[in-house]
């Protein structure tokens, strides 16, 4: 069993040559890196906003940059910015600011790569983010709520109402700005290596602008078009859509989309979910759009991303559906120390989910108005997400500029020497510890299930409220169904808040445990899933056929799959089917409000023991080559890890018998442990994400002689060494040939 | 009043970060040791609860529920100090409200104003409290708050508070107002002075350097660290504020009249008659 991240590539680059451009950039991803020209990119950069910076300082500033050993920067390219009159643009022939060519010039002749994002969405705390102030006036560019108005963001200093993206005149008003954009920096020969730009972004943090409730918007006549072709697409007949939901639609421009959560039976369900689930359409139509306006400009040579607002991308955001056209995408964070959780299980998803698993945008300095981060903030953060699977940053800004601060570079070229020299001590241990290089090792993967995902978004308590939204601080540090109905939709319980609260017991107690765990969701490719031995997903009573069947598959070529507390006896249409349920036990006892190790759980389901017929909570079920286990356990609220350390030796038993031996688990269970390899070299990082000073013992079988990697020194301890953990601090440990 | 375009520009780094950090930090030294007051959000549809939540734990408190006219006998028996039920339609319609009359070019405080109005207009039809509140909620005009702004601060002006340790700068903000508009954020940064001495002569040249960069006439408060800290924590902030005037602890530049009578005035208010909390 292969516990790795498959290897996998990304289109490759066409030869340019019969056009008479210049040679293209000869780029794929493999194993989580991208390698331009055979080479591996070090993917550590830096924002530098050249328009808010003096030219005369470009040259300058980017010295200092690199002095830091960043070889790379990211630029927004702002349509606001560079329009100025409609279908008019200054790329500098006017004003010195806005010359991006100059710039980037500067930047190759530095031997600096460029990350480009031009947008059109680009926030940069602008004033209307970007747009021009011109497409608000026209209201049929505009979405619509579900009660008609146009949905409206409120950032300072102006709030703005929302464009469609499906609206053609404002995608025509794109092209417009995108092919200027592209004359002025050349086109291709802007990409490397003619020019410094080795991969574009595809819009900036598409995600409905996070009102990300499905009953919010987007009503508007364009996206409901959208959404009668998706229905087409899916159901291929009206007949087919009408059986489903057990209506009599006439035609499909007769079907409106749904203003409000309402199902009285589970017949009602998939009318809402498909809604639900449109939006994530609707989401990566907008992407796929702007991205195809890209490759037509700039070409198929060069690496197009995406980023996502928040550390956990959950529904209307589908990281799956968007790499079918992207090549690779990413996160943003701005996280104080105590949001450790909520960035971990963020970057545990991202580092599963994405080819290329970076943070696009990761807090270097702060915006004006938010919270300061300190030193400590920026140190214990930054090496969490490399701790847990980033492979790659863009410290978001690292020249500070207009409406930002704190950053390592000032807008004059002064610098703050702490955080400089944070930077480049960063960078240089990243290097020298040879940290790119190594594989992240976790046998274990806890997926999301994106239907009950979809199902909990659509039963939010609080239109517009998503379920986004309420996991922006943190999916679990709180219970994560506190702003979810309770209501059973037409189903015998509750599903969207048990199913939240199903995840995080798991959260939790894999984490108690010390399990190296990865997180995903039910749409991850049947390729990535075989690279776990361990497969957890929790189930309730319905599941989509085909990841019912997916997950099976994985079982039976060897794999362990857990799954709980239900048996899904319904497909996402509502169907019976069993392809599961046809592996698992009628319960032999419910016991609700139970007491389990000491801890309050909703309900407890028993099953009779194969061989003595006591009552169980867990049997185990052999299938094809692998296992299927079943864990009958309905969660109470789990909020931290403490809550749920009373389940570490159920952990620690169902991985022992999925073949994981347990390895480097800290004796505190608040201590966090990653484990990175390549052949015989070994790189421990171990975290104290709590206030308190921690001693811990960290038994291992084996990898020593280690040693503290920052300091040089060797760490003592033939089976087991003892730490004493600062407060929020991570420590890297080197063993074996490290 | 908020500039469109508004310059946010060099606000340094350290100083900053504690200036942000200030407004808690006073909070924590005038309440003292007062616990916090629980507040339960309880979300309703027509006559039933969906869920109730302690706001500041997330998690699910039972409820007795017999109407959004009956809070009083919520917060009585679980205990909370303050309730709030929401309909569950609650804040899609102050939205509607507000995305209604929305105006994209109108300033911030006018389109706050929508959602002030979108309050006022569910405020108990679909939002209650306990305790309840005003029957209803005034909302001035834009155009009233506009008119008391420019008559408080006078046009072209560059404002400067300094917050000082041991007379050196410790945390700044600047801003700048103009035709009617705050058009500038910044600090004391901007002219390199985020952490400068500021005694001896050294305020009237910070003023002097603001004034030649941003333009404008330039009125500054500095005040130290420890007696900001004293007026927050004392029952009578004003006798601190005017001992802080006379002993030169707080130190003004080019400082209208208006302004002092508007600081005596707010610490007035601030007197406290009982330990904690209870001001007049």
């Amino acid at each position: 069993m292969q516990w790795l991240h498959p290897i996998v590539l990304s289109s490759a680059a066409r030869d340019k040559d019969s056009k008479g451009a210049c040679p293209a950039m000869n780029y794929r991803i493999v194993d989580s890196r991208l390698f331009i020209e055979g080479a591996p990119v070090s993917f550590f950069s830096g924002s530098f906003q050249y328009w808010r910076i003096s030219p005369d300082l470009w040259g300058p500033v980017l010295e200092k940059v690199k002095g830091m050993g960043f070889d790379m920067v990211e630029t927004y390219m702002p349509w606001s910015v560079h329009e100025t009159a409609p279908c008019e643009f200054d790329f500098g022939e006017r004003d010195p600011h806005k010359d991006v060519g100059r710039f980037l010039r500067i930047c190759h002749d530095a031997g600096v790569k460029v990350l480009a994002r031009p947008g059109p969405h680009i926030n940069a705390e602008m004033t209307y983010f970007g747009y021009p102030e011109r497409i608000f006036a026209d209201s049929d560019l505009l979405a619509r709520c579900a009660d008609g108005t146009h949905p409206v963001l409120p950032a300072p200093p102006r709030m703005f109402p929302l464009p469609c993206y499906h609206h053609p005149r404002f995608q025509a008003e794109v092209k417009t700005y995108f092919e200027a954009l592209a004359g002025a920096l050349g086109g291709e020969r802007s990409l490397y290596p003619s020019g410094p730009i080795i991969a574009i972004q595809a819009d900036n943090e598409c995600s409905k602008f996070m009102r990300a409730n499905p009953f919010d918007w987007d009503y508007s006549d364009y996206a409901v078009r959208l959404y009668r072709s998706w229905l087409e697409n899916r159901y291929g007949t009206i007949e087919r859509l009408n059986e489903t939901y057990g209506t009599e639609a006439a035609s499909w421009q007769l079907l409106d989309p749904p203003r409000r959560m309402s199902s009285a039976r589970p017949r009602d369900l998939p009318r809402m979910l498909d809604w639900t689930e449109f939006g994530e359409h609707y989401i990566n139509e907008s992407v796929r759009t702007i991205a195809s306006m890209l490759r037509e400009l700039f070409g198929d040579g060069v690496p197009l991303f995406h980023n996502y607002p928040v550390t956990l991308p959950v529904t209307p955001l589908d990281m799956t559906g968007a790499e079918e056209f992207l090549d690779f995408q990413g996160i943003d964070a701005y996280p104080q120390k105590t949001a450790y959780h909520g960035v971990r299980c963020g970057v545990k998803y991202t580092s599963a989910m994405s080819r290329l698993p970076v943070m696009a945008e990761f807090s270097s300095g702060s915006i004006y108005y938010a919270l300061p981060l300190s030193l400590q903030d920026q140190t214990f953060t930054t090496w969490s997400i490399l701790m847990h699977g980033i492979r790659g940053v863009n410290f978001y800004m690292i020249v500070e500029r207009e409406r930002w601060y704190g950053s390592p570079v000032k807008r004059d070229g002064r610098i703050r020497q702490p955080h400089y020299d944070f930077f480049s001590r960063l960078l240089a241990n990243v290097r020298a510890w040879g940290l790119e290089e190594m594989r992240c090792e976790r046998p274990v993967m806890l997926l999301l299930n994106r239907e009950y995902d979809r199902l909990a978004n659509a039963a939010s308590l609080l239109s517009p409220i998503s379920l986004l939204i309420s996991q922006f601080t943190g999916m679990f540090d709180s219970p994560p169904d506190k702003l979810t109905s309770t209501e059973s939709f037409g189903l015998s319980e509750p599903v969207a808040s048990r199913y939240l609260r199903t995840l995080a017991f798991w959260y939790w107690s894999l984490t108690a445990a010390g399990a190296h765990f990865a997180m995903g969701d039910t749409s991850i490719s049947d390729a990535t899933l075989s690279g776990y031995a361990m497969v957890i997903v929790p189930t309730y009573e319905f599941m989509d056929a085909a990841v019912q069947a997916k997950l099976l598959a994985f079982a039976e070529a060897g794999g362990t799959l857990v799954v709980g507390p239900r048996a899904p006896s319904l497909d996402g249409r509502m169907d019976p089917c069993d392809t599961l349920a046809r592996h698992m036990r009628e319960p032999a006892k419910l016991l609700g409000d139970a007491d389990l190790f000491g801890v309050h759980v909703d309900e407890l389901v028993l099953y009779a023991d194969d061989d003595s017929g006591a009552p169980t909570m867990t049997y185990a079920t052999p299938v094809g080559a692998g296992r299927l286990v079943h864990v009958g356990l309905v969660p109470g609220e789990l909020c931290s890890v403490a809550d749920a350390a009373p389940f570490s030796p159920m952990i620690d038993t169902l991985a022992r018998s999925a073949g994981i031996e347990p390895a480097f688990v800290p004796s505190d269970e608040a201590v966090d442990v990653a484990v990175w390899r390549k052949d015989d070299r070994l790189l421990l990082f171990i975290a104290n994400p709590t206030d308190s000073t921690i001693e811990t013992t960290i038994c291992h079988a084996s990898g020593g002689p280690f040693v503290d990697l920052e300091t040089g020194e060797g760490i003592a301890g033939d089976s087991a060494f003892s730490l004493a953990l600062e407060p929020y601090s991570i420590l890297a440990v080197g063993g074996g040939a490290c | 009043m908020l500039a469109k375009d508004i310059t946010v520009i060099d606000l340094g780094g350290d100083n900053w970060s504690r200036l942000l950090n200030l407004p808690r930090e006073l909070a924590r030294v005038r309440s003292g040791e007062a616990p916090s007051r629980r507040v339960l959000l309880v979300v309703f549809e027509g006559l039933r609860v969906l869920k109730a939540i302690d706001l500041l734990h997330g998690t699910e408190v039972e409820v007795e529920w017999m109407g959004s006219w009956r809070l009083d006998r919520v917060a009585k028996r679980t205990g909370y100090d303050v309730v709030v039920a929401l309909e569950n339609s609650a804040l899609a319609r102050v939205c509607g409200h507000a995305q209604r009359g929305m105006d994209f070019r109108a300033d911030m405080l006018e389109q706050w104003g929508g959602y002030l109005k979108g309050v006022a207009q569910e405020w108990r039809r679909t939002i209650f409290t306990w305790p309840p509140g005003p029957s209803r909620i005034p909302v001035p005009s834009a155009g009233m708050v506009q008119a008391a702004v420019s008559a408080l601060v006078p046009d072209n002006t560059i404002g400067l508070l300094a917050i000082t340790e041991r007379g050196r700068a410790w945390a700044s903000v600047v801003l700048g107002y103009s035709g009617g508009d705050f058009w500038l954020l910044s600090s004391l940064d901007a002219v390199d002075m985020e952490e400068a001495d500021l005694r001896e002569g050294r305020l009237e040249l910070a003023c002097d350097m603001l004034a030649s960069r941003f333009g404008g006439r330039v009125r500054a408060l500095a005040i130290e660290r420890d007696l900001l800290f004293k007026i927050a924590s004392t029952r009578v902030p004003a006798a601190e504020v005017l001992w802080g005037l006379n002993s030169g602890e707080i130190k003004t530049i080019d400082y209208p009249r208006r302004w002092k009578a508007l600081l005596v005035a707010a610490s007035l208010l601030g007197t406290r008659f009982r330990k904690n909390g209870g001001g007049c």
